[in-house]
């Protein structure tokens, strides 16, 4: 009963810097995080009315003072849900993220960060996974996540498929 | 002479986005570190938040 409750639970999230789209949380290994909204309209050249709602998503392990390797920790994925819910309380905005695919842990992580959205995010959010090779054999793993409530949920939808489809067109 | 962006096979440019998104990344990341050792407003916030959860810890153990 106890470890679940603890994973309902999520850590304690700051978010009271200057800027709107930095988050910050610690665990109970006292390891600290930070997630990090950035402004990538970069990604929707061809669609300007996306621009400026499209952000990529960086989380950083920021201090470690145990040095020791995090631990898998049943709360982060509803501290990420959590972030998630704080950012995305403007319904325009969309979030990419890229999993580090260099080494053979890039499918564990996609399916690590898949986990939150699949207990905690469905009700509200909408994400398009898409799993491609390079042409050196390593695999960009990428998720397009947006609220269902998006005034530009198809067209959104519509301009990743055609970043995906333009790749795929052309193996 | 580098084709641009648009003159790109579609499929070059497909790619092309996604090295450039994970190159971005990466730098990021490095980035939010240095940061973090550099900025003694954010090494608050994240003492702050250790506090906390070291509060809540303690607390929890007592019930």
């Amino acid at each position: 009963m106890q470890l679940k409750d603890k994973r309902l639970v999520s850590y304690e999230i700051d978010s009271s810097g200057n800027e709107s789209n930095l988050f910050y949380f610690t665990t109970d290994q006292d390891i600290a995080y930070e997630v990090r909204f950035k402004p990538s309209g970069y990604l929707f050249p061809d669609e300007p009315l996306l621009e400026p709602h499209v952000y990529e998503m960086v989380i950083a392990l920021i201090s470690n003072p145990g040095g020791k390797p995090p631990a898998i920790d049943p709360r982060i994925p509803p501290t990420i849900a959590a972030v998630f819910e704080q950012f995305m309380r403007v319904h325009e905005r969309v979030v990419v993220y890229i999993c580090e695919s260099s080494d053979s842990r890039g499918a564990a992580r996609q399916r690590k960060f898949s986990g939150w959205f699949e207990q905690y995010g469905q009700l509200n959010f909408v994400k398009i996974d898409s799993r491609l090779a390079d042409t050196d054999g390593s695999v960009f793993l990428t998720s397009l996540i947006l609220r269902a409530s998006n005034p530009n949920l198809g067209n959104t939808i519509l301009a990743f498929q055609r970043l995906i489809g333009a790749y795929s067109e052309g193996k | 002479m580098t084709p641009t962006e648009k003159e790109m096979p579609v499929s070059e440019r497909g790619l092309t986005f996604l090295r450039t998104m994970l190159a971005n990344k990466r730098a990021e990341q490095k980035k939010m570190v240095e940061e973090f050792k550099n900025d003694p407003a954010k090494q608050a916030i994240v003492a702050e938040l250790r506090r906390k959860n070291a509060a809540k810890r303690q607390a929890a153990s007592e019930l």
